[in-house]
C-alpha cells in the first residue's frame, strides 16, 4: 500500500521545541483536524492519548506511530513529523522502557475501515525499517526535505 | 454433480489462490515479514514455530549429539502459511528478492490450490 497518496505536504512537519508528548499529540491532532470535516482537534488528540495510554506506540528505534480510529472519518489522514529535540513517549508510571522519539507518524482513520488502517500502519513501519531510512529521515532540515525523503522511501518499497 | 456437492459442503474452487509458504530460520526476521505481508494486503496467515531437524538430532537423538558441529546452529524456524492471491504472492516475492539481503531471506515457495473450505474473508473493509 503506497503512503504517497496520503502524504500531503501541509501534513509533514518539522517541529522544534515541542515540550512533551502531550503537546506533540495536540499539535498532530490540530494539523489533522484542519484536513478533515466534522472532527475538532481536541477530539482527535483525546483519541490519540487514549490509544497511547493502552500501550505506547513507540519503537525501540525512537519512532512513534500514534493512531486513532474513529467512526465517520471520511478520508484517512497521515501527519508526519521530525521532532527536535526528541520527546519522551513513555506512559507515566509505566515500567516499560522506551526511548525518546524524534520521528512521529500519526494516523487518523475510520473505524469502519480497520484494514486500511492496518495496511497503512504496516507501510509506515516498513518504511521506517528500511536499511538506512531512519538516518536519512533524521538528516532532513525542514518540512520540504522530510516530505521529499518520505516519498522517496515510499517509492523504494514498490 | 461434483460441483453442487462441493458447493453444498462449503468447498470451493481454489484456482484463484496459491499457498504461500515461507520458512524463516531467523526468528528475528518474522516482524519484517509480517509487516511486509500486511502492507501488501495479505491479512491472514498462520505462523508455526517449528523445531528443525538439527535440533532434534542434537537434543532428542543422543547417538547424533556427538556430531553437533556438523549441524546448523539455529534450533528452529518460523513457518508462515497463507492462502493468498497469485498477485499478492508475486508482490511478496518481489519484497523478498528486492528488499532483503540473501542471508535474511526465508525459504519461500508457492503451490497451486485446487479446493478451499473454511477460509474466512479478512482484510476487506467494503
Amino acid at each position: 500500500m503506497r503512503l504517497e497518496p496520503y502524504l500531503k505536504p501541509e501534513q509533514v512537519l518539522f517541529l522544534r521545541d515541542t515540550s512533551d508528548r502531550d503537546a506533540l499529540l495536540t499539535r498532530l491532532a490540530e494539523v489533522a483536524a484542519e484536513a478533515m470535516e466534522g472532527f475538532d482537534a481536541a477530539t482527535l488528540a483525546e483519541a490519540l492519548r487514549t490509544r497511547e495510554a493502552q500501550m505506547a506506540t513507540v519503537t525501540p528505534e525512537g519512532v512513534a506511530f500514534p493512531h486513532a480510529m474513529l467512526p465517520g472519518i471520511k478520508s484517512t489522514v497521515v501527519v508526519a513529523a521530525r521532532v527536535s529535540p526528541p520527546v519522551s513517549f513513555r506512559n507515566e508510571g509505566s515500567s516499560v522502557q522506551s526511548p525518546e522519539i524524534d520521528l512521529v507518524f500519526a494516523m487518523f482513520g475510520d473505524s469502519g475501515r480497520p484494514w486500511e488502517h492496518v495496511r497503512l500502519l504496516a507501510r509506515l513501519a516498513r518504511i521506517a525499517r528500511g536499511p538506512g531510512a531512519l538516518e536519512r529521515l533524521r538528516a532532513v532540515e525542514d518540512e520540504r526535505q522530510l516530505h521529499e525523503t518520505l516519498v522517496k522511501e515510499d517509492r523504494s518499497h514498490g | 454433480m461434483a460441483e453442487s456437492v462441493a458447493s453444498a459442503s462449503g468447498v470451493r474452487d481454489g484456482s484463484d489462490r496459491v499457498l504461500l509458504v515461507m520458512i524463516a530460520s531467523n526468528p528475528a526476521m518474522l516482524d519484517d515479514l509480517i509487516t511486509a505481508l500486511l502492507d501488501i494486503g495479505v491479512t491472514g496467515a498462520t505462523v508455526i514455530e517449528t523445531k528443525g531437524m538439527g535440533a532434534i538430532l542434537r537434543e532428542d537423538m543422543p547417538i547424533f549429539a556427538g556430531l553437533a558441529s556438523l549441524i546448523p546452529e539455529h534450533t528452529g524456524s518460523r513457518v508462515v502459511l497463507s492462502l493468498t492471491t497469485s498477485k499478492q504472492a508475486g508482490e511478496a516475492f518481489r519484497y523478498l528478492l528486492d528488499e532483503l539481503e540473501p542471508n535474511e531471506r526465508p525459504i519461500a515457495f508457492t503451490t497451486p490450490v485446487d479446493r478451499i473450505c473454511g477460509l474466512k474473508r479478512a482484510g476487506d473493509d467494503s
